[in-house]
């Protein structure tokens, strides 16, 4: 089971423009629930 | 209830909402039209996010029993999935984790329909809120 998200901070998502978003932005500034979809499209 | 119909009072317990999806960036359109959902979401077509959080398991479990039976019994009755298979907003699993970097809650669906309610969420917030919460 994960504790630590610092593995995760290291990585990108790309928004729809296709620009890389640092994941560790996302829960910078306030508690952030990821939520992962299992299917897109 | 599902989940996403649930996000305001996620983001009223002063949390930030991001769903991610695995699709090439074209496919968030797709997904905004079909759901009508216009918060944040992205995509990690790499799906080294996926991995890194330990999801593979629950994402790559698409072919449970119980789902193919439906796929079965859709298909004896002539209709055939399009390209979307099921709910879109069926999970892989939910990640809280706070300023801090810890994980709060690590939720890994095992089969489609196991998803993370807004209530487990909540409970799973640091207690600290913004202000402006």
């Amino acid at each position: 089971m994960l504790s630590r998200a610092d593995d995760l901070a290291k990585l990108t998502v790309l928004d729809e423009h296709g620009t890389a978003i640092e994941l560790a932005s996302l829960w910078r500034d306030q508690p952030a629930v990821l939520v992962f979809i299992r299917h897109f499209g | 209830m599902q989940l996403h119909r649930e996000i305001d009072t996620i983001r009223a317990a002063g949390a930030a909402l991001y769903v991610i999806g695995n699709g090439t960036p074209s496919f968030i359109v797709g997904f905004r039209e079909q759901t009508g959902y216009a918060g944040s979401i992205y995509t990690d077509p790499s799906l080294a996010v996926y991995k890194a959080a330990e999801l593979k398991r629950g994402v790559l479990n698409t072919f449970d029993p119980r789902a193919l039976g439906k796929t079965i019994s859709a298909l004896s009755r002539g209709r055939r999935q399009g390209r979307t298979q099921g709910d879109p907003w069926q999970q892989g699993g939910v990640l809280v984790i706070a300023p801090t970097g810890e994980i709060r809650w690590h939720h890994v669906s095992d089969r489609p329909g196991d998803n993370a309610t807004a209530d487990d969420i909540v409970a799973a917030l640091p207690d600290a809120r913004p202000i402006s919460a």
